[in-house]
Parts: C-alpha cells; structure tokens; sequence
C-alpha cells in the first residue's frame, strides 16, 4: 500500500501548501487553474508539479527581477462555471498576476472571457483551436500546441507511411470534434486520394466503445485516427486491443503517447502503433530536456509527462514576459509576449503574435519497450515543424486585432 | 450488413446490458424493498471496480481477479449493512427526501475517498490471465473478458431468482415489499431485511465495478453516469420490478449497439429518447402495473 | 417482485410552516443587510459571490413552488436555468441590446417550454415525474450542446453584455461593474421573490397545498388539479428563466453545462437542505451550499467530502433542513422562556 499512503500524504502537503496564507506584498502570484478532481485529475496534478517546479527553479535563480515568485493552484472541477469563479477569486482576492489553465476547452474559453473583463493575462492548458481563433482576446496566449498541429501532424506521418484507407474515432464535443476535422482536412491535402470510411463519434466519458469498435472493424480501414482524450483513450485502447483491433488496422493516437497514458496501459498499449504527445521525457535529448527530467524525477518520484512538460513552460514564458516587460505590469507584460522566444525542453517556442500561438514541433512516434524505462516509450521519433502543420496565420478565422 | 457484424454487434450490446443488470436489479429492489432513490448506489460499483484495482496491483499468485470475485461482493456488502444501520435506518421514518440527500452526501464522500485513497493516476487492470484473447465471428473479433460476462449476468439473476422465490429471506423480501407494516405486526424483523437488500444490491453493484474494472476506466465519479443510466434502465422496466429491469436493460443494451449505425451523432441521447418515449407511451414503465 | 415505488410519491407531507419566527422582521432586516453590505466591505470577490448566490436562492425558491408547495421533485429544474439563460443572451446579442429584453425573454421563454412539455410531466408523480423531466431537460441539454450556430455548441457563448438600464428615459445607470450588477440582481430577485410570496399566499398557493396533501379529495371538490399543477409547473419555471436571465450577464458566458441533470440535482439539495417547509428556506440552502463550498475549495480539492459529511450531519440531525431546524431550536427557545 506504498501508492496509498504517498498519494494521502502528496495530497495533504499539497493542501497544506495551498492553504498558506499570502506571502510579502512584493511576491508575483500566478493563478493556476487544474483538474485536481474528477476524470482528468492525474493531468491536473502533474500540471501543478511542473508549475511548482518551475516556480521553485525561478525563486532559486533570484525570482522575477527580484520579486519572488508564487503559484496558487486551485482545482477547476473540468467545470466551466466552476472555472469562472476561481478565476475570479484568484484575481480579484488572491491578486494574481497571471492565470493559466483550464485545461478544459470550454471552461477556457470562459476564463479568457473573465481574462479580458478583467485585464489579467492569461495562458490556457486547452489545446482547442478556438482559443486563437473566433475567440482570440489580446489577453490570452497559448504556450503550448494547439490540437490542430498535433493533429495536423499526424496526417504528414499518415503520408510517409502511404496509409489511405482510414477511420476516426473521437469525442463528440467541440475538442474531439475539431482534432478529428483537422486531421482529415490535412490528410486531404496532402494526399487527395485517401479516403475517409468511417467517422465513430462517440459521447464524451464513453464507457464501452465495443460498438464502434466492431463498426470499425466492419469498415475494414487501413488505419484508424483516435482524437480521444484523458481516460477515455486509455479505455479505447484496452477495448481495442481486447477486440483485437491493433492487428486488423494501424492505430494513430494524438493523445496516446502522454506518458501518463503509456504507463497506465503498460503491456496493454498499442506496440509499434503510432502515437503523439506535446511533450516527451525522451526526446528530443537535449541538456535543457534532460535537466528538467532530471530535477522532476527527483522532486516527484515520477517522469513529466506532456502537461507537466508544458505547464514548466508556460510559467516560464510569461516570467520571461515579465522580465522583458521590465516591471511586473500586466499590459507590459502582454506586450512583451509577442515575438517572444523560448528554449523549453521540448525545443524552442515563438509566440506568434497574429494568433497568440506558441509554435514548436510536434512529435510523432512508434510506441515500443525500451530497457532505460518500466513502461512503454515512443521511439522513432517523427519531428514535424509548425510550418508544416500548423495553419498559416491569415487562415487562423479573425485573427488577433491587439 | 453481414450477418457476422449483426451477431458481433448483438453480443456487444448483449454484454452492455449485463453489466447494466446487476446494477439496475440492485437499485429496483431497492426501489420495491425500501422505498429508497440510493444516489450512493454508484458508488459501490466504483469501489467493486477500485478493490479489484488492488487485488491487481498484489497479483495473488495470478488469482487476484478470482479472489477478487468472491471477496470483493462480500465486502462491499458488508460495508453496505454497517451504512445502512449506521446512516439510513434512523430515517425510515422521516420523508424520503432526506434519505435522498444522505445518500447524495454518501456518493460524495465515496468519490472523494476513492481519490484519496488510490490518487489520481490513471488506473488500468489486466484482463485476467484465463479470460484474455479473444474469439472470432467471421471477421470480428469478440473477447474472452466479454464472454465471461454474458455468462456471469444470466447466472446472477438465475441466483437472485432463486434467493427471492425458493428461500425464506426471499420470502420475506417480497413480504416487505408489498405491505412492510404488516410484516413488522407479524413479529418479523423487518431492520434485518432492509439491512440484508442493501447489502445485496451493494455486492450486486460492486460485482458489476469489478467486471468492468479491466476494460473500463477506474476513475472517483465513475459511479454517477451509471447510476443515472441504471436508473433510467429501472424507471423504463417499472420500478420495483426485477423482471422490468432485466427487459429494459437488454432493451438499452441493443440501441445502444445498434443505435450508432442509425444515428451516429447522437449517442448521447439515445437513452433520454427511449426514457422519454416509454413514459409518455407507458408513464408507469413498460412493467409497471397501474398506469396514473 | 410486487412494486412498492408509490412509497416514492409519498414526498412531502409535513404542513409547511406558514412563517418563520418573526419571518418578516427577519426578512426585512436581512434585506437591509444585503443593501448596506457593498458599503461595508469592499471585498469584490465577496459581492460577486454574494450575486451568484442570490440568483441561484431565486431558482432554488421557484423549484420549492414544485417541492415543497406541490409536492413534485424535479430532476430537471435547471433546463429553464439554462432556457433563460441563453434566451436572454440571444435576445440581446441579436433582437435588442437591453437587459429588460434579455430578462423578458428568459421568462416568456421558460414558461413557454413549461406549458409544452408540462402537458406531459404533469401526469406523473413521485420518481417518475422526476424522470420525466430529467429526461426532458436532457433533451434541451442535448440542444444546446449540438446547435452550434445558435448555442455556440459545447463551448457555449461568451462576450454577454450586462449593458446600461434606463430609468424612465431620464438617466442611465450601469450596472456594468460588479457593484452595479450587485444591487440590480439584489432587486429584481427582491420584486420576485416578493410576487412569488404573493402567489404562494393567494389563494392559488392554498389550493397547491391542499393538492400535495390529498389530491383525490381536491379532485373531489370540483377543482381542476391537473390545471394548477400545471399553473404551478409554469410559474415554477417562468422565475428559474429569471434567474437564468439573471445569471448569463453575470457569468459573462454561457455553456451547455447549467442544463446538464448535475446542476438540477444540486438544485434540489439545496432546497432540501435549506428546508422545504418554509418559504425561505431554499435560498438559505443556497446560500450555505454555495458559500461552504466555496470556502472549502479555497483551501482543499477534496471539498466534496467535507461538504458531502456535512449533509450527511444535516440530514441526521436538522430534520426539517436548515431552517427548519433552526425554527425549532428557537421556539425551544422562546417556550423555555416563556414558562
């Protein structure tokens, strides 16, 4: 009972910690919002561990021009209005500088809202594209991918690999919806004569995907595109894999190469299948990627995965915001953001202004064992450039008028 | 649509609704029994589906699911009779709304200790060692795992059958359900029936967690989505009646396998539709006896 | 297996207690408070909280109109939540730019869907009146959550104004920052509440009564019961529209979520909690909940069970709710020191 007794004390130091009171007047506070609870709690909670970490490696190295750095970390339910209204606790009680999160699409989409009503920047964990489309607001700044480039990416993997014949599987939600639609709008161009056979849309928290699953069968694609998220990919996975369908087609999966998902499905992942993730422990194998392994396995007993991967970055970025600004003023701030570059360690991300888009590569890779690690690791890394993924800005809808 | 596909898909549905059976029984005899909306229901299932989670993870020699089987229902059932003494038999006198939100505090604090308990990592377990791989059905494949369950379902209610009809606590059990007041006059122990449905329809609950626990997720809050959706199964078959919700069960077992093929969008729905349909058409359930 | 889910139908069956101990006195001088509080504390965060609190008392008061007036537990009450609530953002995004259309439209709207599928729901009783709007507001849900050009789909509609309110023609005022929405919210949810108190007292509210209590025999009387349940059923309905109407501009955004059977199950609890017995005491179980779990999740992720113990405690030993428990304490009180 090892597992429980860490988890109860984790989660008891962290509401310790959460439950100090304010620091000095002159500390930065960033807000983070997470999915401490709920289906999606693992992610929130390796979220806040690449948070700590980054703002403890900040305070070590002098702080943000010599104010002290803290984050206050509050769970967001995966709720929109629950969102909304730590939001606003945070800025409006807490004093926040900055807020990141949710990682919910919706819920993000409602905090950029509160964001711009209440001038505060902000970076969300959402990936949906909506965030830097219709919805873009000069206050809101994504550091990491958007699911287009990931998605995107996949179908130039799909044309190296000359897979034509093709089914989807994703949640029926604007999310699952949108990584799915770019895919198959990428994989159209590039390739003009692939064919899509067969689309399963699934509800949201699906339990039992044994229909789609025989459905696709029946389909008999070539390969199959999984936009699925969370727990809902690894439970896809398990059934998939149960029913056989890992020999019949070649699976690809946007969010299946998080090593949170990896280590879960353990014997059960899709070996020698495709897989991608925002953010590897593994690649690319910098100094900067290794270091920061490194420093998190010690600290937390656990490899980052892709939102602790980015979650380091984002706080990163926007204390060099801050420092470029040259004082701790949100507008300054905000304005620094543009054109900003940064070497995370999952390489270097430009924040471009026309769509507040952090651009990086994306990573594609083959699920497979490797001796250095207990669980499964994506290897024959496919490095995909935003240029080739990513939407050119003019298309990105209104486009950001600040 | 070969034929091939059409059985795979019926199988598929089939097990769907094993599944929502053994949940579903527990909550109607409830329903019959105690009078009782259980909104903790849920949460048995979930922690049939965390026990066997452990079990899992200390291997037992390669029998931890088998083990699992039989402990796990006991256990919970065992839980179940102390809540029940303990929280609910001190409001069976009281208007039912109030046991209504005591097991809604219950679910909420089963879901937070489950979190706190195994935390917040993504938790699978393997398909049992004997149950895993897979038949073929012409060109579709159809797990072991699935199997075990079509047969586990039929055999539960075989047992149940025999328990409310051919032994003297089932005896009692129908007695209670029909005219509890009566069956107090007649010097029965009424506290201990209640005690012994609740416990019964917790380990039916928890054998249900535990079945799934290798092919779907174990997450706190799994326990709410089929909760409601049991309970809908329950509402369209007539509440109180074990038979209804056995029909209903293997009805929303089939639209939802089915369902896709004709109206892929909206797989959400499906289930409101049918609940929606039947209790306009039948405001009673379709096993209900009177209709108002 | 004989059936024995009438027992379910048995919800409801102690006489609501006609005022609270000074009831009006209380009421009055808690209006004060709320009027004085802005000026007291300047905390934002607070008022914003204390707004939110309020327009969900007034949906957890029109759900009492079902619960404990008529005698029907809704397991869908937050549709018209969610109806009001993008009505009025519709009518002001693209009919016309003023709060009054916005709140105008979340009623009409409400009432008018009550009135549809009410002809349905009112038929049935207990659990499965229940089920029967659960499975209705579902089906809203689903609208909204598909609807995309409309409803903004999932992701819902954000940018929702709360523009200025013109008195009479003669001046503006903006209710734009958190204190302006504050006092108008503060109003508006006064003047209803107070309708709903009249309502409830006329007497259309005591034949309700008498229904919940023995139907067959208002039947017998000659009244129409499926008429004034459906009456109840629409006006239960037309003020939680007001509360959505209320809430859009205050949220700022909209989303499929405040339809989902989640946000009616927690509307119920409140109004359990609170105490259906009193006129009142709905809004207290709003404000409890709502601030509890506030103040908890400040502190710990894990609010749900403490809050979730804390409703267990209540249940075992505030029979009555929270007002009705407190109602009997002090009438303990006040017989104690009377003798």
């Amino acid at each position: 009972m090892k597992s429980f007794n860490s988890t109860l004390a984790a989660g008891l130091v962290a509401t310790i910690v959460t439950a100090q009171p304010a620091l000095a007047e002159d500390t930065i506070k960033f807000g983070v919002l997470a999915p401490l609870t709920g289906l999606y709690a693992i992610v929130g909670e390796r979220t806040s561990q690449g948070v700590n970490l980054a703002v403890d490696q900040i305070n070590e190295q002098g702080g943000i021009l010599g104010h002290k750095l803290e984050a206050v970390i509050r769970d967001d339910e995966t709720n929109p209005d629950t969102a909304v209204r730590v939001a606003r606790r945070l800025v409006l009680q807490d004093d926040v500088f900055a807020l990141f999160g949710p990682l919910h699409g919706g819920a993000a989409i409602a905090v950029l809202n509160e964001a711009q009503r209440l001038k505060t920047p902000h970076i969300p964990w959402a990936a949906t594209e909506e965030i830097n489309t219709v919805n873009c607001s000069r206050y809101t700044w994504r550091v990491g991918s958007s699911a287009q480039q990931t998605s995107r990416s996949g179908a130039v993997v799909a044309q190296r690999e000359g897979l034509k014949k093709w089914a989807t599987i994703s949640s029926d939600f604007s999310y699952g919806r949108s990584v799915v639609n770019q895919f198959t709008d990428n994989l159209k161009r590039l390739m003009p004569d692939a064919e899509v056979a067969e689309q399963a849309w699934p509800k949201l928290g699906e339990e039992d995907y044994s229909p789609y699953i025989s459905n696709i069968a029946r389909a008999d694609p070539d390969a199959l595109y999984i936009g699925l998220f969370g727990a809902d990919v690894v439970k896809f996975l398990k059934q998939a894999k149960a029913f056989g369908l890992n020999e019949q087609v070649t699976i690809f999966t946007d969010f299946g190469g998080n090593h949170v998902v990896l280590k879960a499905l353990g014997d059960d992942a899709p070996f020698g299948h495709w897989a991608s993730s925002r953010y590897l422990h593994n690649y690319p194998d910098t100094q900067m990627n290794r270091d920061f392994v490194q420093a998190f396995k010690a600290t937390y007993d656990v490899y980052p995965d892709m939102a602790a991967g980015e979650a380091y970055a984002a706080v990163h970025v926007m204390a060099e915001a801050i420092r470029r600004a040259g004082e701790p003023d949100k507008d300054l701030a905000i304005n620094a953001l543009g054109g900003l570059a940064y070497n995370a360690p999952e390489g270097w991300i430009i924040m471009r202004p026309s769509d507040h888009q952090g651009l990086q590569s994306a990573f594609w890779g083959k699920v497979s064992h490797d001796d250095a690690y207990p669980f499964p690791v994506l290897s024959d890394i496919q490095v995909i450039s935003p240029i080739q993924a990513a939407h050119p800005d003019e298309d990105s809808g209104q486009g950001c008028r600040n | 649509m070969d034929i091939a596909f059409v059985a795979a898909q019926f199988l598929n549905g089939l097990a769907i609704a094993m599944i929502l059976i053994l949940i579903a029984s527990g909550l109607t005899l409830l329903l019959g029994v105690l009078g009782i909306l259980n909104f903790a229901h849920g949460g048995f299932y979930m922690l049939g589906a965390f026990m066997m989670f452990s079990l899992g993870q200390w291997g037992l020699g390669g029998m931890w699911f088998w083990v699992g089987l039989i402990t796990i229902p006991l256990a919970l059932a065992l839980v179940a009779a102390v809540v029940e003494i303990c929280l609910l038999r001190p409001l069976y006198h009281r208007e039912r709304l109030y046991t209504l939100l005591l097991t809604f505090g219950l679910a909420m604090v089963f879901d937070d200790l489950a979190l706190l308990i195994w935390g917040r990592d993504f938790k699978t377990v393997p398909v049992p060692e004997l149950l895993s791989g897979a038949v073929s059905i012409g060109n579709y494949g159809f797990p072991l795992h699935f199997i075990f369950i079509i047969v586990v379902g039929p055999v539960v209610c075989a047992l149940l059958w025999y328990l409310l009809y051919r032994t003297p606590f089932g005896k009692l059990i129908r007695a209670a359900s029909t005219d509890t007041e009566m069956l107090g006059a007649l010097g029965v122990n009424v506290n201990l029936v209640f005690t012994g449905v609740f416990a019964l329809s917790a380990a039916l609950a928890g054998l249900a967690g535990l079945l799934v626990a290798p092919i779907r997720s174990i997450v706190p809050g799994m326990g709410l989505e089929i909760f409601i959706e049991s309970f809908i199964v329950v509402v369209i078959g007539g509440m109180g009646s074990l038979g209804g919700a056995i029909i209903g069960a293997l009805l929303i077992g089939q639209i939802k396998a089915f369902g896709i093929l004709a109206l892929p969008n909206f797989a959400m729905i499906f289930i409101y539709l049918v609940l929606l349909a039947v209790l306009i058409v039948k405001p009673r359930g379709l096993f209900g006896e009177k209709t108002v | 297996m004989k059936k024995l889910s009438d027992a379910a139908v048995s919800y409801g069956s102690r006489p609501i207690a006609t005022s609270l101990v000074n009831g009006k006195t209380l009421t009055l001088a808690g209006f004060a408070a709320a009027i004085a509080y802005p000026l007291l504390d300047g905390n934002l965060y607070n008022l914003q909280l204390f707004t939110e609190i309020i327009i969900i008392s007034l949906l957890a008061l029109s759900l009492n109109i079902l619960i404990g007036y008529t005698g029907l537990v809704s397991l869908g009450h937050a549709a018209f939540l969610g109806i009001g609530a993008y009505a009025s953002t519709l009518a002001m995004q693209h009919v016309y730019p003023s709060i009054w259309a916005g709140l105008t439209a979340s009623v009409l709207s409400a009432g008018i869907v009550a009135l549809a599928i009410g002809v349905f729901c009112i038929r049935l009783s207990g659990l499965y009146f229940a089920m029967i709007t659960l499975a209705f507001s579902q089906a809203f849900y689903t609208i909204a959550f598909y609807w995309d050009s409309v409803t903004g789909g999932d992701d819902g509609l954000i940018g929702i104004p709360r523009p200025d309110i013109s008195l009479f023609g003669l001046t503006e005022i903006s209710i734009d920052g958190f204190v302006g929405y504050y006092y108008f919210t503060l109003v508006i949810v006064a003047l209803a509440a107070y309708l709903m108190w009249r309502i409830l007292n006329s007497p259309f509210g005591a034949i309700l009564k008498a229904i919940r209590e023995n139907p067959e025999r208002v039947e017998f009387l000659g009244l129409p019961v499926y008429r004034y349940k459906l009456a109840a059923f629409i006006i239960s309905a037309a003020f939680g529209g007001l509360a959505g109407g209320l809430f859009a501009p205050f949220q700022g955004f909209i989303s499929p979520e405040l339809l989902y059977w989640t946000k009616s199950g927690e509307t119920v609890l409140m109004t359990i909690l609170g105490g259906i017995h009193s006129f009142l005491g709905p809004a207290v179980g709003a404000t409890v909940l709502i601030f509890l779990r506030d103040t908890v999740l400040n502190y710990t992720e894990y609010w749900k069970i403490i809050v979730g113990s804390i409703l267990i405690l209540c249940v075992l030993f505030a029979p009555g709710g929270i007002v009705g428990f407190i109602t009997a304490r002090l009438s303990e009180i006040f017989k104690g020191a009377s003798k």
